[in-house]
């Protein structure tokens, strides 16, 4: 059973400990950080902090049915770097996607030694399913992974949240956080500290949400709630990128992928009159290999055309094939397979239909994360960042964010390894971040009254919805509506003092919620900033609708100043490496 | 997942917060776990039922008209 919630902050146990890399999120990007700090130095001790449990948490929680970053024999890091560009409107990082693109082959290949069944073709190789994507059979590689770290040695406490750094001035020496069924408070003190919490979800209102229990048919895993930028935005870390937010088209009503069917089937997107939308109204754009946000908005821009709704077409499937198409699902996504169900469809005579996602922030399909630099290091000393929390690099995918825990992992020792001293615990900073992370649970104690983290969740994500480009308003957004949108935020954050948990598990969900409106207001600074469209479907400026280059041809960066709260957004120079047009593939 | 200290059974305690990505129907020793559809998605009655070997899975589906299929597959190479 759960601990009880404490009333008191005198009645709180905490625990120290005392390691050499802590690692928070035991995700994919954490699992492998992980791995490889220990078999690099198997004489340090490596800890992850993991507020779920580290055999199903994170985004491969359910499976996945392929790798979409792999680089076959006939491709270079270079032919790689020139796709993932042009799908990204032009803008990445090119100095951190060639070094995590080194990495991307190695650590599939280590996963399948590990036990992940990968399919291969009559050659032998791996089966491709589009031009950088194989497939697989992922239904337990997170399971398979965890094992790994077990039997690396990694120390794992499992349902241990984490809600802000421990800081030796500028540089972080660990963090904190609580129990979710101990009630404890965590000070975990480190040499280096590796952040791989992923992206965030539930900013905004996904299109579901009636009262039900459907709220969460969300594309993105909806336990990221983006506490790993929330840490570092309030530690004054550099980010990069918020504006390119991810929105999906997936199946409607149910979220599950389209690319299974799309890439994997050939299936075409058409729309309610039957034209294939993206080789009739995109080829200029690429047609079906157009970038992802042309993919994400088109359906989009025929619903608001009149001519929805849209499908992707699956009429032409041979019985063989949608057995192969349902078996890719439950690796995937099982409950897909479920909802076919629940509704009789059978695909062959009734295509699926498609729609947009609510929107996301991650740094490993798009951009938006913490700075860093080739060894993975954050702005702040001592602090390192891999997979969707960290930016700059979209289009990593599974394969991405592995090798950016490897990268992550070498970074972090390399740091260790040059230390003269291991930094000091400042005692004060302990005691006001326990009173911050109680407050809630002593608040519902001595008031029994206040805002629940549901209450406050639910307000947050219909204002962005409404005024910060959500999905019912089809990700459009102006400069009036965004700073309306930052203007509650602001009385958001401030009423964050009324929150009230009445147990543990609540307590974490008032920390998310909190975590959330953080990231909300970064995100919409960065919204305000680009003063143009350059992914529409992701970032949609209708009041600056066409492409800026004169202006915006670079990365929005910002950093909130820890003593005066304020958020400063600039802009870095774009580094081409790699030759040729940034918008061609 | 929750016990319930009166029943001695567990329960989901946050219904409208999971994503049904039904990792806890796969784990559950004893097959106790099902995964129902919020009804304003899918329509009653459909089932959809793991059975989990040491390297393969088999799944069961039902559908609201009563079709049955089933799939088995590989989930750990040997």
């Amino acid at each position: 059973m759960p601990a009880k919630l404490p009333t008191k902050l005198e009645d709180v146990a905490e625990v120290r400990i005392e390691t050499d890399i802590l690692i928070i999120g035991a995700g994919n990007a954490g699992c492998y950080a992980a791995i490889e700090a220990k078999r690099r130095r198997p004489d340090l001790r490596v800890t992850l902090m993991e507020k779920a449990h580290i055999d199903r948490s994170g985004c491969l929680a359910a499976g996945m049915d392929a790798i979409n970053t792999y680089i076959k024999k006939n491709e270079t890091i270079e032919s790689f770097v020139r796709w993932s560009r042009a799908q990204a409107g032009g803008l990445l990082r090119e100095d951190l996607t060639i070094t995590m693109a080194e990495l991307l082959n190695q650590a599939i290949e280590e996963w399948e030694e590990w036990g992940l069944p990968i399919k291969k073709d009559e050659n032998g190789e791996y089966l491709a399913r589009g031009r950088w994507d194989i497939a697989i059979q992922g239904s337990e590689m997170k399971v398979i992974l965890a094992e790994k770290v077990r039997e690396y040695g990694c120390e794992v406490l499992n349902r241990v949240v984490a809600t802000n750094y421990l800081l030796d001035g500028d540089r972080v020496v660990g963090a904190m956080g609580f129990g979710v069924r101990d009630g404890k408070f965590y000070i975990i003190k480190a040499g280096a500290t590796i952040v791989a919490t992923g992206g965030a979800a539930g900013l905004y209102k996904p299109y579901t949400n009636d009262g039900n229990d459907c709220h969460h048919q969300i594309w993105y895993c909806p336990f990221n709630v983006g506490t790993g930028y929330a840490m570092g935005i309030r530690a004054g870390a550099e980010m990069t990128t918020f504006e390119m937010r991810w929105c999906a088209v997936r199946t409607k009503d149910f979220n599950g992928p389209i690319d299974t069917i799309s890439v994997g089937y050939k299936a075409p997107m058409i729309n309610a009159k039957g034209e294939k939308i993206l080789a009739e109204r995109y080829a200029h754009m690429g047609g079906d290999a157009a970038p992802r946000f042309v993919r994400a908005n088109a359906p989009m821009e025929e619903w608001l055309a009149g001519r929805g709704p849209c499908y992707v077409d699956t009429r032409h499937m041979t019985p063989e094939q949608v057995k192969n198409l349902k078996i890719d699902y439950l690796n995937e996504r099982p409950s897909f397979v479920l909802f076919l169900a629940a509704r009789g469809q059978d695909i062959t005579k009734e295509p699926i239909e498609v729609y947009g996602s609510d929107p996301y922030i991650v740094g490993g399909h798009t951009a938006s994360g913490y700075w860093i630099d080739v060894k993975r290091a954050t702005t702040l000393p001592g602090l390192f960042a891999c997979g969707d929390v960290a930016g700059g690099v979209p289009n990593k995918f599974v394969g991405g964010c592995a090798a950016e825990g490897i990268l992550a992992a070498r970074g972090a020792i390399e740091y260790l390894e040059s230390l003269e001293d291991k930094g000091q615990v400042d005692e004060s900073l302990v005691a006001a971040e326990k009173a911050r992370v109680y407050a809630p649970a002593i608040r519902q104690a001595r008031e029994g009254d206040g805002i629940t983290p549901r209450e406050m969740e639910e307000r947050l994500q219909r204002l962005m919805d409404e005024y910060a480009g959500g999905v019912h308003q089809f990700y459009r957004m102006n400069r009036e509506r965004l700073e309306y949108a930052l203007k509650h935020l602001a009385i958001l954050k401030d009423q964050t003092k009324y929150l009230i948990a009445r147990d543990l598990h609540e307590l974490m969900e008032a920390h998310e919620v909190i975590d959330r409106l953080d990231v909300a207001e970064v995100l919409v600074h960065h919204l305000l900033f680009r003063e143009e469209t350059r992914w529409p479907g992701w970032q949609n400026r209708v009041d600056f609708p066409e492409r800026d280059d004169s202006r915006f041809d670079c990365f929005v960066n910002s950093r909130r100043d820890p003593k005066t709260g304020k958020i400063e957004v600039f802009t870095r120079p774009y580094e081409q490496i790699v030759p040729g047009d940034r918008y061609r593939p | 997942m929750v016990l319930d200290e009166n029943t001695g059974k567990a329960y989901c305690r946050s219904a409208r917060d999971c994503w049904d990505c039904m990792s806890c129907v796969k784990a559950c020793p004893h097959g106790a776990i099902e995964t129902r559809l919020p009804y304003q998605l899918g329509y009653y009655p459909a089932k959809l039922i793991p059975l989990v070997g040491s390297n393969k899975i088999s799944w069961t589906v039902v559908d609201i008209h009563g079709n049955v299929e089933r799939f088995t597959f590989k989930t750990r190479n040997d």
